[in-house]
């Protein structure tokens, strides 16, 4: 009677342990070992009993003394359920309005997204991330690879481009992993849009730029190229102000003047770096669209958005002697002679950008993954020394806090 | 007449240390004190209104902290300047930050106090001190790959101009005539010196007074 039963449970308990990797049609672009789970599942942590944790911080806040990063990273450390993650939220918050905000931990930080990510909290993990001013959620590069290789494998294009202008804003562009991976995902979004709202090309134009300036071949050029003219495209219809305000970009003008002296680096440099045909075309779609007369239709929009950045820049712009509107006709000019130029030299890469970054993916992301994988193994071990380093200290401060007490106890009771 | 020796009124005390207490405690915040409405540019704490020469500003830039609270450890190590120093100067003027310490009562973190190292029209200071004018809407934030372009700078450099020159025959005459009077037997010619006083211009960030009384020594 039995055994059938403890067969079927066999066969039950089998089907348990598949690794939730190779998911049918999800592929990321990380490998496999980048996203292993095992060596952060596998460091040390206490095990604490949320309630209590959560029952102490409260405490602490009414009496309003400050919380120790310690204790928010044990709570995020032994997150197990998905309710748990939208109270570490709660606490997250109270400890970003308390007076230890500067003191939240790299490793809090990670352990939060990948709890996230496990528990299936990703829209709450992106949340946070862009409410990172109320959250103080400021990932590494790492984290910032697994969140977005999340996204690819889900095919969330959308969340993926979410996380790269949230790594734009906080320029964070160093590791090239995170260049190639935000590379994939721009030029994948940009291949579906037709039209943007100028925030989002001006969103694209800054994330395109900033990666573009480290990667030093002919997809890290183009992309320059792309970002600049689409800066330019914004600078001239909506004004400086609203290409530079909140954004990690400059504030002299001439967007589309650096556009051009990239085109004149490339046409000039030796090397056989190329500018890829897409980025050319893409500029002088927006010289065109600029220096074409406006049509009478649309009048107003223009108007409005004129009187907006016509006040405000009147102060810029006083001391510039030519308005960047004028010297529109001399830069289609010098982009005509520069086009024919590279047409000539034969540095004009007739590819997609899509195409070029997946083969460029495929050529350097083993190399920069070992790096990272590397780096972050040692970054492990370094957050443990810390993780013992406060803990130690912890216990020092509380042994000297009782032995205080006892004293002044002593003396209460003597006196 | 001899005055009789004042009594301890030690309630009195007892009270003027409660009151202190009270106040230390429950001072207005920084987030209270600079709190901003945009529609009317009037500081709701103190109700007044902004000079009329930063409502533009108030409402276009944004404050030192508002832009910090955006970046990860608060924007330790990065470059700010202000937009009044690169309108009127054109050598790298900005703070490299070295300690942030955010306002937690404010819901945003967008008021606080920072900490810096100076360089103004491309002289360095020594030390690092406190950021003035944090809560003027005036700051922005140099991006990272801007960093060494904005603050490459060459001095002009040195004059060759003289820089001891005689005294006019008259002056001269009367100072060897003092000099012959006061029985001064040096011989050495009069220069007069032709060295500029350096005077800071006057939008050179001052010293915070905070600062100040803090290092007198305790008598």
């Amino acid at each position: 009677m039995a055994a059938p039963i403890v067969r079927s449970w066999f066969l039950v308990a089998r089907k348990v342990p598949l690794p939730p990797l190779f998911l049918a049609g999800e592929r990321g672009l990380l490998s496999a070992a980048y996203v292993d789970s095992h060596k952060w599942e596998a460091r040390e942590k206490e095990h604490c009993h949320l309630a209590d944790l959560a029952s102490l911080m409260d405490k602490t806040y009414e009496r309003k003394l400050p919380v120790s990063s310690l204790t928010i990273s044990r709570f995020v450390d032994n997150i197990s359920s998905r309710e748990e993650v939208d109270h570490a939220e709660y606490y997250l918050y109270k400890f970003r309005h308390s007076p230890n905000c500067w003191y939240l931990r790299d490793w809090t930080i990670h352990t939060w997204i990948r709890q996230c990510l496990k528990y299936g909290a990703q829209d709450k993990a992106l949340y946070t991330l862009v409410n990172k001013v109320q959250y103080g959620i400021f990932p590494d590069n790492f984290t910032f690879n697994l969140l977005m290789d999340y996204f690819i494998k889900k095919e969330n294009y959308k969340d993926a481009l979410t996380v790269v202008f949230e790594i734009m804003m906080q320029e964070a562009f160093e590791v090239p992993s995170t260049q190639l991976l935000s590379f994939h995902v721009l030029y994948h979004c940009l291949a579906k849009k037709t039209d943007c709202r100028w925030e989002e090309e001006r969103n694209f134009g800054a994330s395109l730029l900033l990666p573009g300036l480290k990667q030093k071949n002919s997809v890290g050029l183009s992309s320059q190229l792309y970002g600049y003219a689409l800066l330019g495209k914004v600078e001239l219809q909506r004004g400086l102000r609203a290409v530079y305000h909140n954004m990690p970009l400059l504030w002299q003008p001439g967007y589309l003047d650096r556009a051009l002296q990239v085109m004149e680096m490339v046409a000039s440099s030796p090397d056989d770096r190329k500018l890829c045909a897409e980025a050319l075309a893409v500029l002088d779609r927006t010289l065109k669209t600029l220096t074409a007369p406006v049509p009478a239709a649309s009048e107003e929009q223009p108007q409005e958005g004129e009187d907006s950045r016509g006040s405000e820049d009147l102060l810029e712009q006083l001391d510039v002697e030519e308005t960047e509107q004028s010297k529109l006709p001399q830069y289609l000019e010098r982009f005509k002679d520069l086009h024919s130029k590279l047409e000539a030299l034969g540095r004009v890469e007739s590819e997609s950008l899509l195409t070029l970054t997946t083969q460029l993916i495929k050529e350097q992301l083993p190399t920069c993954e070992a790096e990272d994988i590397a780096a972050y193994e040692q970054k492990l071990q370094q957050w443990h020394l810390e993780r013992v380093h406060l803990i130690q200290r912890e216990e020092e401060q509380r042994e000297r806090a009782k032995q205080e007490y006892e004293a002044r106890r002593a003396a209460k009771a003597s006196a | 007449m001899a005055r009789r020796k004042l009594r301890p009124r030690l309630i009195a005390e007892l009270a003027r240390r409660v009151r202190a207490l009270r106040e230390q405690r429950n001072r207005p915040r920084d987030s209270q004190r600079y709190a901003l409405d945009y529609e009317t540019l009037t500081r709701p704490y103190s109700g007044r209104r902004l000079p009329v020469r930063a409502w533009a500003d108030a409402r276009r830039e944004s404050s030192l902290m508002q832009l910090l609270s955006r970046l990860p450890l608060f924007g330790l190590g990065r470059l700010v300047t202000r937009k009044s120093w690169l309108w009127q100067h054109d050598e790298p003027c900005y703070w490299r930050l070295t300690r942030v310490r955010p306002d937690y009562t404010a819901q945003n973190l967008e008021h606080g106090k920072a900490w810096g190292v100076l360089t103004f029209k491309g002289r360095t200071e020594s030390e690092a001190r406190e950021v003035g004018q944090v809560m003027y809407h005036d700051w922005r934030l140099v991006p990272k790959h801007e960093e060494a372009a904005f603050t490459a700078f060459t001095p002009a450099p040195p004059e060759d101009a003289p820089r001891c020159v005689p005294y006019p025959p008259l002056l001269r005459a009367m100072i060897l005539a003092e000099r012959q009077k006061k029985g001064d037997a040096c011989t050495e010619e009069p220069m007069l010196s032709l060295e500029r006083t350096r005077v800071r211009p006057w939008d050179y960030p001052a010293k915070r007074e905070a600062e100040k009384q803090a290092k007198t020594t305790p008598v």
